[in-house]
């Protein structure tokens, strides 16, 4: 086992890898760019280094830096997270060079994975559908709006480099398309350090399903059951659940085999997402294969009890997997709503600032992934995901009204975020009846409005309050340097009496 | 004592008295209700209004550039609802420079201007699209809110902005 990991990544994941390691008696090292010297996972390691300024790619897609510093603080290991050079190949091949290891995938399995047609004809050869595209490294825009032609419109020009539904663009009219390619390839330069953009036929009325596996080096591979990531805005996932209220156990079934396919095809290792678009008849069609942790993971977990990040540790560590498919079953209903720092009721605008006061709901069946807490900042740098709150209940309505309720509790004050918005879709009677698809937020929530706009007396009365008693706290606070009491608990640096 | 906010354009007032029981005497514009605290530490009150029970959250902060205080106030219970004020600014000065002038565009978002693609002097359809900005890797489109002439471009190709920065002026 390893005794000191690099954690390559930023904001909740890099939380969650820190603790994760932590659990195992693993110690850690952090990266930051300048941007986030104060931030929560530079002050959760036991170490942090520096490595840039806050561009991504002057620092957390700066992958030489990254095993540079990985050697010098003797680790042993590297894991990406999501996002940034989770899905490169070239970093992957790199750290493993360094005779270090890398916590995901072989270098091989990425790059395959990452050519979208490579991977298409993968698929096919193991028996599973996919949806109609055109990739090419060295293709005109004349080269593009042929093809989108012969695949018809809408298209979607996706990054190939790229995940997290950055770089997207939905084009239904050929004159739109090399402005939509444009704009997609400066997105997918700047998120994933890679330009390259593909298109494939955009299936109006899907459903996107995915199924999580984990395979170890012994050729041991399993699924882990699917998570239903249909609720998206700007293409980017904002609740996702399992088990999926549309997919029949049948369904469910195949779809299972034919993800454990696709990664054995690859010769994949450690854990991967293998996702699919649905359409209105159950139909699935093959997407593409995440291949690192996704970042709706936890509801997988709280359905099968299994570790995932602790399982992605053992498996780089060389341990065969602790359990077989037949072990592994899936209870209850899990639900992710991913909190942003963002203006659901203005176009979703990014919200910046310090986060002046953070309180996470906490109850039987609730957790919380935050990347950050009270006093901490949400920076224009990166992505505006604040916190992810995932809950567990027996059944689907139990989840849904436990969710609602754990979003009623939880305090974000000094930014916009879209806690109201998350509850108002979770309410929502096309999503409370399992009907939401790819289209919901866009057919169902384009006009939402915050409920009521207009300061209750309550809130009012509140407001003065805290102005009134943080004066009466400041007069009535001892000073501890005007008593000259070291060992007063005023003069100490944690949170008491605060 | 008084204390006064400001939430679109509307003026709040609201005074409390303290009894001599601990309890507050708090008055919104006519309504008047007894506040009894059974808990207060940090931004963190347990409170009862009315006898009815509350739990809020509360924190401002005041921003520099603007010199203008924000109030964030939580209601954490079943119908739960975050709240946005500001304090109110003497009359003399409301209406003053920061809300959004005529046929100015502001920005909406701290990011960068990524592109620009008029010129001054240049006139415009409503809805064509004047510059692009990004902040947290997405591109936001900035386009003319109705016909006109671009009579100022206030930003470079490359250039920091900060929320609320004029950008364009269209007359």
């Amino acid at each position: 086992m390893f005794s000191k990991i690099l954690i390559a990544n930023r904001g909740e994941i890099a939380a969650r890898l820190i603790r994760a390691c932590h659990e195992l008696g693993i110690s850690t090292v952090a990266v930051y760019s300048e941007a986030d010297a104060d931030a929560l996972h530079t002050r959760l390691a036991d170490q942090a280094v520096l490595i840039g300024p806050p561009a991504p790619n002057q620092s957390y897609l700066n992958g030489k830096k990254l095993i540079e510093v990985a050697l010098q603080t003797g680790c042993q290991a590297i894991h990406p997270g999501y996002g940034f050079l989770s899905e490169s190949p070239d970093f992957a091949h790199a750290v493993t060079e360094a005779g270090l290891v890398f916590i995901g995938p072989p270098a091989d399995a990425i790059y395959q994975m990452g050519i979208k047609t490579e991977a298409r004809a993968i698929m096919e050869a193991a028996g599973v559908p996919v949806v109609p595209g055109f990739q090419s490294d060295n293709a005109t825009d004349a080269d593009f709006i042929r093809e989108a032609e012969r695949i018809g419109y809408p298209v979607m020009v996706k990054a190939a480099g790229g995940g997290g539904g950055k770089g997207i663009r939905v084009v239904h009219d050929p004159h739109a398309l090399p402005d939509a390619i444009a704009s997609a390839r400066r997105e997918a330069e700047h998120a994933f350090g890679d330009p390259t953009i593909f298109l494939e036929r955009y299936i109006a009325q899907g459903r996107h399903i995915e199924v999580q596996i984990l395979a170890d080096n012994q050729g041991n591979t399993v699924h882990l059951f699917e998570r239903e990531c249909s609720v998206q805005r700007r293409h980017q996932k904002i609740i996702e659940e399992t088990p999926s209220p549309f997919i029949s156990d049948e369904v469910r079934q195949q779809m299972g085999a034919a993800a454990v396919n696709a990664a054995r095809a690859v010769n994949y290792v450690n854990a991967g997402t293998v996702e699919f678009i649905v359409d209105e008849d159950a139909n699935f069609y093959f997407l593409e294969m995440n291949t690192r942790l996704q970042v709706e993971h936890p509801i997988t977990e709280l359905v099968t009890g299994i570790d995932i990040v602790n399982a992605q540790i053992q498996i780089a560590a060389g341990q065969p997997l602790p359990f077989t498919q037949a072990d592994i079953s899936q209870r209850g209903h899990a639900i992710e709503c991913r909190v942003y720092a963002e203006d659901p009721a203005n176009n979703f605008l990014p919200a910046i600032g310090p986060v002046l006061r953070t309180v996470n709901p906490s109850g039987p069946g609730i957790r919380v992934d935050a990347g950050v807490v009270t006093g901490d900042q949400v920076s224009l740098h990166y992505d505006p995901m604040i916190a992810k709150l995932i809950v567990f209940a027996e059944n689907r309505a139990d989840a849904i009204r436990k969710a609602d309720w754990a979003l009623a509790q939880y305090v974000i004050l000094g930014l916009t975020t879209n806690l109201q918005f998350l509850r108002d879709v979770i309410q929502h009677p096309v999503f409370v009846v399992g009907e939401a698809n790819t289209h919901f937020v866009d057919d169902y929530m384009q006009d939402w409005m915050p409920p009521e706009d207009t300061p209750s007396d309550a809130a009012l009365i509140a407001a003065a309050l805290g102005e009134l008693l943080q004066s009466a706290a400041t007069i009535s606070s001892p000073n501890p340097e005007a008593l000259g009491d070291p060992y007063s608990p005023w003069s100490r640096l944690d949170n008491f009496g605060r | 004592m008084e204390f006064r906010y400001e939430h679109a354009d509307t003026l709040y007032t609201v005074q409390l008295e303290p009894q001599p029981d601990g309890s507050y005497l708090a008055t919104v514009g006519d309504r008047t209700y007894t506040v009894t605290l059974q808990r207060a530490q940090s931004g963190q009150f347990n409170l009862l209004l009315d006898g009815k029970r509350l739990h809020a959250y509360v924190a401002h902060q005041k921003n520099q550039q603007t010199a203008t205080t924000y109030h964030y106030v939580a209601l954490v219970d079943r119908t739960a609802r975050h709240y946005e004020l500001t304090t109110a600014r003497p009359t003399a000065s409301r209406r003053g420079g920061s809300s959004a002038q005529a046929g100015s565009l502001r920005s909406q978002m701290p990011g960068q201007v990524m592109q620009i693609f008029v010129q001054e002097g240049q006139q415009v359809e409503k809805g064509q699209n004047l510059l692009t900005l990004e902040a947290m890797k997405m591109e936001i489109r900035v386009t003319a809110p109705a016909d006109g002439t671009i009579t100022r471009i206030y930003v470079q190709q490359g250039e920091t902005v900060e929320r609320g920065q004029q950008l364009i002026e269209i007359d």
